[in-house]
């Protein structure tokens, strides 16, 4: 069949060609349509479930909204786990359903199940679902600000208010609509309210309740629409207007009539726009301002997001006031075209690299440019092959292509053509024929491409453990593994079709005999070499077996990471107080975190984070602020060679200097996969379930004591469960019903009198802001005089409210994490100089023979052992199947055991170059490292089989095994090469680049640089020098 | 085949390595605190090393009281002929020697160290009488926060010296304004009879002994007058010239130059409101002095027992009105103590109020008893001596300093 397609390319040449015209269309097509992001996408499949609850104790939200939610959630298809949190004024459950699930499927399951529980929350509490984003969502963020000096129509400077309101109100609605947003998220500044603050002392004076002047606000505050009449003949509409519109509206209602005379709202209260009581803040280089963050649609490409947003923001700066300054802080259109000029800067390099190459080597230019051809071809297949298979382009996925490797097929067709071309020229001395061309075309493509295409099946083969990884690590390679088995065999394609037919097509005119002098050189070079090196045998094979044996060891040497770390170019950095500081005490403390950065000079923009979002994405609490450092570009640093470790390392000894704050660094788009994911990320994390909290707690800390006494462990925490320190209002209930006052009227008072009662809208056009009845800011602050709050009678008169209640502030749980519907708390272990799997069975034994568990109370063990476990079962599994499978290709290729032997000794031996080069340039084994292993071993595959084929048909042809050898090997000179040369140079600009995305391409290029050059050395000596060894005894018989 | 075998292994080993990696990723970032771990002895205490000797000092926490346990040997072997004393330095420069006595295994501290358990520890060893001398010094500190003065000042952190002063407990009260029994008269014509005329009419002021009204006794048909018993206000008039004067009162007369504030105290403030207690009267914006005049029960309305305490209230410019419902602060106790703090300062650590010492760049936690308070200070029984510097203003911020190793954010 094979032979049918080249001989039909071939014939069919002109045809062939055209469709690369439609190929190149398609692809360009595809690219418009290529999501691109900096980095793989690794959140898992999960839907949030927000619910506001305004005022709500973390007790009372787990209560009444979280517990319903989660058992609303039973059972649902592909349901793989939920996990709640329920803090102050939130209740948050995040369902994560198993890999593969169709978002808008598990969306769909989610709605319908709240849309069944809406009668069992509380009827003003809605649960939402969050926004449809993922960890790569976060794509743009903007600080709304007011320059100096700029005024309020009303004269007034803009404060945190104002701003918020131009946000909420002027830029989000525009953002909001740009293609592709989820959602614009508003943190900072507070939400506009109107405020009636009643004085007690006015109330009491009027003998008028809280209660009474919140419904009178209720009841005066409404337009009705009162249907329609007809007036000889024209229809009029009826409406009566009654909202309130402005301050003194309010001002004016009456409450009720005292001795004849109304009493109004302003007579016992004053009415101000007021602060809502905010649960986020932000600030931008020491001042606080209102940040807006622009979350992408899932599945949309960032970059063009970015870019229209970008684009929009512009748009929206005419709208503004005067003097708002509206600007980007962090866009991700910069790391994006950051990350592809650095996948660029490599691809191109390394394609021209390969084209001189290949001049040099091949002396025609005509043939080095059909393949080079095959690297833009082979690229707009793959993108096409992407688009379909929904991979997007980052720098893992993009960043294992060589180009190199994909021509190696190629290069080996087209090296062949030209031999025999340029013999059959000596030969008829002249030009040859069209016909004859293609005859002579059609023969020396077939004489090499059952090898080659073997080649390159192995060399995708040997990808295929890669999709045995699962989770976060799955997720990272598979893109990868993918994107080059794509390229691989849209290169094997073309290598079938168009490089035949390009080649009968183009390479008409007189091809040079000459050799380059290269190859001269190297040849005369080679063969006393490989003459020697077929002596002394014994020699070379004992040396490469210590060399195989050297790098094995030298191997278990070298350090190693599992994730390489992708430079975001930015950092992110979480300041974290201890737990119960307030919202405003956060505030202080970041600004003054914030002077001290300002004179950090590579710090172009500082941005800050405090507490939870408008739309609780990330809901996190007020004692804990992200920080964004957007750096300057490096030529702006004072000195511009600094490594980013060092400047991290800066950051952490400045940022200390500052009193009361804990630092975490990480990056922005690693931190939100952070907080998405979410796991336990210590080795070993045991999780105790059970009702009480206290009881919990305990449980927990035994177990950590416990865990703590065994050797090996490190970092035992437990989770922090307290911490927030509560006021409590403890009604007395004898002395309410000696008053004949109910609990719930005392509850209201405190709710309404301290967290605020919301008794309506008011309107300003579109906008529309919450009309608040609550304290002044004086009593509510002052725990001493909130003792004294007047509790109205039902008789008429009062009672101070510690005459029937107790007010008491102690510890309270700050947040309540649950799991698959339980209460839980966590406690985390890392596990150092000792083998995981022993310290988890040490641990579970010793947990069972001291530890006792109160009834009721269950324990689970997870943590990165789990995934150790099992990533190590399936490779230890799969790896050993893809080699046998390698193996019986072999063997079906040569019907040979003994060959398919010999071509795989190349594979440690092409090792033992990569891990010498990793260690010369002191870099850690990680999976990058490990992919261009991978890659190196289908080379080296590729090389001998080869060599091998050549050798053992002249063999066969001239039944003399050693000359068979030696001019086996000398004919397989070029192309071995040419093959190593392309690859390996092709990978000389990843290998040395440092620009942002560098790091995960670095460990991979180096490896095959280094592999193939000891490859080469290896596949040139050792494997004929084993092919003659291992034949010398049937050199009789060829046939055997 | 064998080489195959060999294959195989290699290949197998080149990917363990990156299996084994996996266990590590996701650390870094989130390791913070807890690495300062200090050379921890086997029985838990800290370790000195000089030459061959090994000394362990371990400090044990019982009911409050921290004592001192030390362990000596050389080469592993168990020393006895040795004195072995510590020096503590506290923040404020307090010293305390603290001797050794052998007991079983291991050597005793004598004395119990009261807390705070936050000290330089300054160990002297003597072996074999004077021959060989070793010292050792070491900081254990607890609940000690270091800030440069630069950051100190840029925080807004400000100290000032515990000192002693005055007290003054106060309780809050509501209460009406009234008019005070004694400005306050319904006037009625002496006898029966014919009002003639009536000069003063309703808001009319009136001077004490000014003619209101003139009536015709129907007895004697004398005409009287009826006179302003005390100047004032008129603020009702009854009646009119013509009619004729019985029981009925002719005019109300008040002065509101004087009024009384009735405050209403409920029975958790009764017995700390005394009479002559100083007031302070809130009306809006404004505000009076005043003292308890007197205390009476108020007549039982409905079940809740309440006094009324009356406090004068001068209205020489007529601001307030009787009627006006005034917030009173009542100064229950105010007496002066030898050592009170700023209520800025009060934290809470560990289930404990305290306030933070400061010594140069060192700010340290102190547990404190305390005893009165008012809206300012609050007096201090134990735990701080008059003299020492404390934190007044953000001493959040050195609280949060202290326990910031224990700041962790869990996703």
């Amino acid at each position: 069949m094979i032979d049918a397609i080249v001989r039909f390319s071939i014939e069919r040449r002109i045809l062939v060609l055209t469709l690369i015209l439609g190929l190149v269309g398609l692809g360009t097509w595809s690219y418009q349509r290529l999501p691109i992001d900096a980095v793989p996408d690794i959140t898992n499949v999960q839907v949030q479930i927000n619910t506001e609850a305004p005022g709500y104790s973390p007790l009372e939200a787990e209560q009444r909204v979280t517990f319903p939610v989660e058992t609303a959630l039973y059972g649902l298809p592909n349901l793989d786990y939920t996990r709640s949190i329920s803090r102050y004024g939130l209740s948050q459950v995040t369902v994560v359903f198993e890999e593969g699930t169709d978002i808008y499927f598990a969306r769909n399951l989610v709605n319908e199940r709240l849309s069944a529980i809406k009668g069992a929350l509380p009827a003003e509490l809605e649960p939402r679902m969050g926004p449809m984003a993922t960890g790569l969502g976060e794509i743009f963020l903007y600080t709304v600000e007011a320059e100096p000096g700029a005024r309020q129509a009303d004269g007034s400077e803009y404060d945190a208010v104002a701003l918020r309101e131009i946000q909420d109100w002027i830029i989000k609605p525009q953002l909001a609509q740009v293609r592709g947003v989820a959602e614009v998220n508003g943190i900072g500044g507070y939400d506009k309210q109107y405020h009636v603050l009643p004085s007690p002392t006015r109330l009491l004076q009027f003998g008028i309740t809280l209660e009474q002047l919140a419904t009178s606000l209720k009841r005066n505050n409404s337009n009705r629409g009162a249907g329609y009449i007809e007036r000889n003949g024209q229809q009029l509409l009826v409406r009566t207007p009654g909202q309130l519109k402005t301050l003194s509206d309010i001002e004016n209602v009456v409450i009720t009539v005292h001795d004849g005379t109304p009493v109004k709202v302003r007579d016992v209260a004053s009415v101000a726009i007021g602060k809502e009581l905010r649960t986020g803040a932000s600030t931008r280089d020491g001042r606080e301002t209102v940040l807006g963050t622009v979350m992408m649609l899932m599945g949309e490409n960032s970059n063009q997001v970015a870019r229209d947003v970008a684009k929009r923001l512009e748009a929206v700066k005419p709208s503004l006031p005067d003097g708002i300054k509206l600007e980007a802080v962090y866009n991700r259109t910069t790391l994006v075209e950051k990350t592809i000029a650095t996948v660029r800067t490599n691809l191109f390099e390394g394609a021209l690299l390969v084209i001189t190459v290949l001049f040099l080597l091949l002396g025609n230019f005509r043939a080095a440019l059909i393949t080079a051809a095959v690297i833009p071809l082979s690229m707009l297949a793959t993108i096409s092959g992407m688009v379909k298979t929904g991979v997007s382009a980052n720098l893992m996925s993009l960043g294992a292509l060589d180009f190199g490797l994909i021509v190696d097929g190629a290069v080996i067709i087209v090296e062949n053509c030209i031999r025999r071309l340029s013999e059959a020229q000596g030969k008829s001395k002249g030009v040859l024929p069209l016909g004859e061309r293609m005859q002579l075309v059609y023969e020396a493509t077939t004489e090499v491409i059952r090898p080659s295409l073997f080649g390159v099946a192995i060399i995708t083969m040997v990808y295929i453990p890669i999709f045995s990884l699962t989770g976060v690590e799955g997720k990272m390679f598979h893109p990868m593994a993918a994107t080059v088995m794509m390229a691989l065999l849209a290169a094997m394609l073309f290598s079938l079709t168009v490089v035949p037919a390009a080649v009968a097509t183009f390479m008409g005119g007189k091809i040079s005999e000459k050799e380059s002098p290269i190859i001269r050189s190297a040849k005369s070079l080679y063969r006393p070499l490989l003459e020697k090196a077929l002596v002394l045998r014994k020699l070379v094979v004992a040396a490469a077996v210590v060399l195989v044996l050297l790098c094995g060891w030298l191997m278990t040497t070298l350090g190693s990471e599992f994730i390489p770390q992708l430079d975001e170019g930015d950092i992110a950095m979480h300041a974290l107080r201890i737990p119960g500081t307030g919202i405003e005490q956060s505030v202080d403390m970041q600004i003054m975190l914030d002077e001290r950065l300002k004179h950090i000079e590579e710090i172009d923009k500082l941005v800050s984070r405090i507490g939870t979002p408008e739309v609780a994405n990330d809901p996190m609490p007020p004692n804990v602020s992200d920080n964004f450092l957007i750096l300057k570009p490096r030529d702006q640093w004072p000195d511009p060679s600094k490594s980013k470790e060092a400047l991290i390392e800066e950051l952490s000894s400045a940022v200390l200097e500052v009193p009361g704050n804990n630092f975490e660094f990480t990056q922005p788009i690693e931190m939100r996969f952070n907080e998405l994911i979410s796991g336990v990320r210590a080795d070993l994390g045991i999780k105790v379930f059970g009702d009480d909290l206290d009881t919990l707690r305990e449980t927990a800390n035994v177990i950590m004591e416990q865990v703590q006494s065994l050797p090996g462990a490190a970092d035992v925490r437990v989770e922090q469960v307290t911490g927030q320190p509560m006021l409590t209002v403890v009604p007395d209930r004898e002395a309410l019903g000696r008053y004949g006052i109910t609990v719930d009227e005392v509850q209201h008072l405190i709710a309404s009198g301290i967290g605020g009662e919301q008794v309506g809208l008011i309107y300003e056009g579109d906008r529309r802001f919450k009309l608040m009845v609550r304290l002044p800011e004086s009593l509510r602050q002052d725990v001493d005089r909130l003792q004294l709050l007047p509790v109205p009678l039902p008789g008429g008169g009062y009672i101070p409210l510690n005459e029937v209640a107790r007010l008491e502030i102690k510890p309270a749980p700050a947040q309540i994490s649950r799991e698959n519907g339980k209460r839980r708390v966590v406690v985390t272990a890392n596990v150092r100089d000792r083998d995981l799997g022993s310290f988890v069975e040490a641990v579970q034994q010793r947990i069972t023979q001291r530890v006792d568990l109160p009834s009721g109370y269950w324990l689970d063990f997870g943590g990165t052992f789990e995934q150790l476990e099992s990533a190590s079962q399936r490779l230890s599994l799969v790896v050993p199947v893809t080699l046998a499978v390698i193996f019986c290709l072999l063997i079906m290729a040569f019907g040979s055991v003994r060959d398919s032997v010999i071509i795989f000794t190349g594979v440690p031996l092409a090792l033992t170059g990569g891990v010498l080069a990793l260690w010369i340039r002191s870099m850690p084994l990680s999976i990058s490292a490990g992919v261009g292993f991978v890659a190196l071993s289908g080379v080296a595959v590729l090389n001998g089989l080869v060599m091998v084929t050549f050798i053992r048909d002249l063999w066969h042809r001239t039944g003399d095994l050693r000359h068979a050898v030696i001019d086996g090997a000398l004919i397989r000179l070029r192309p071995v090469l040419m093959t190593a040369l392309v690859a390996s140079l092709g990978f000389v600009p990843m290998a040395l680049n440092t620009g942002t995305g560098a790091e995960v391409q670095r460990p991979l290029a180096t490896v095959v640089i280094g592999g193939i050059i000891s490859s080469t050395l290896l596949t040139l000596l050792v494997l004929p020098v084993l092919y003659h060894w291992l034949h010398s005894r049937d050199q009789k018989d060829p046939q055997s | 085949m064998k080489t195959l075998t060999i294959l195989f292994a290699l290949y197998l080993l080149m990917l363990s390595p990156l299996a084994a990696a996996s266990g590590n990723h996701g650390h870094g970032e989130h390791d913070h605190g807890s690495h300062e771990q200090e050379t921890a002895g086997p029985n838990g205490g800290h370790l000195l090393k000089k030459q061959d000797i090994i000394v362990e000092i371990l400090k044990k926490e019982e009911d409050g009281l921290a004592s001192l346990l030390a362990w000596v040997t050389r080469d592993d072997e168990p020393l006895d002929d040795l004195t072995l004393s510590a020096t503590l330095t506290r923040l404020d420069g307090e010293q305390k020697v603290v001797t050794f006595q052998h007991d079983g295994d291991h050597w005793q501290g004598e004395q119990k160290i009261q807390p705070p358990h936050s000290f330089d520890i300054s160990i002297e060893l003597k072996i074999d009488g004077e021959l060989e001398h070793h010292q050792w010094q070491w900081a254990s500190y607890e609940g000690r926060a270091i800030i440069s003065a630069g950051a100190a000042k840029l925080a807004g952190i400000t100290t000032e010296k515990a000192l002693g002063g005055a007290i003054a407990t106060q309780t809050q009260a509501y209460g009406r304004l009234a008019i005070p029994p004694e400005h306050r008269a319904d006037l009625r014509a002496r006898f029966p009879g014919l009002i003639t005329s009536m000069s003063a009419s309703v808001g009319d002021v009136v001077n004490k002994g000014d003619t209101l009204a003139v009536v015709e006794s129907n007895d004697s048909l004398r005409a009287y007058r009826i006179r302003a018993p005390f100047s004032g206000v008129v603020q009702q008039r009854h009646a009119n010239a013509g009619e004729v004067a019985g029981q009925h009162p002719l005019f109300t007369l008040i002065n509101s130059e004087s009024l009384w504030a009735e405050l209403t105290l409920f029975p958790q403030q009764r017995r700390a409101v005394k009479k002559g207690q100083a007031v302070t009267l809130h009306l809006g914006d404004d505000q009076w002095q005043s003292q308890i005049k007197s205390l009476v029960p108020e007549a039982e309305t409905g079940s809740v027992a309440t006094m009324i305490a009356r406090a004068p209230v001068a209205n020489t410019d007529g601001r307030l009105a009787p009627g006006d419902l005034v917030e009173a602060d009542i100064v229950t106790a105010s007496d002066t103590v030898s050592l009170r703090v700023d209520n800025h300062a009060l934290q809470e650590m560990e289930g404990k109020t305290v306030v933070f010492i400061n010594s140069g760049e060192a700010y340290e936690s102190r547990a404190v008893t305390l005893g009165r308070r008012d809206n300012q200070y609050s007096e201090v029984l134990d735990g701080i001596k008059a003299g020492d510097r404390y934190v007044v203003k953000n001493s959040y911020l050195i609280k949060a300093d202290i326990l910031k190793a224990g700041a962790a954010h869990h996703h």
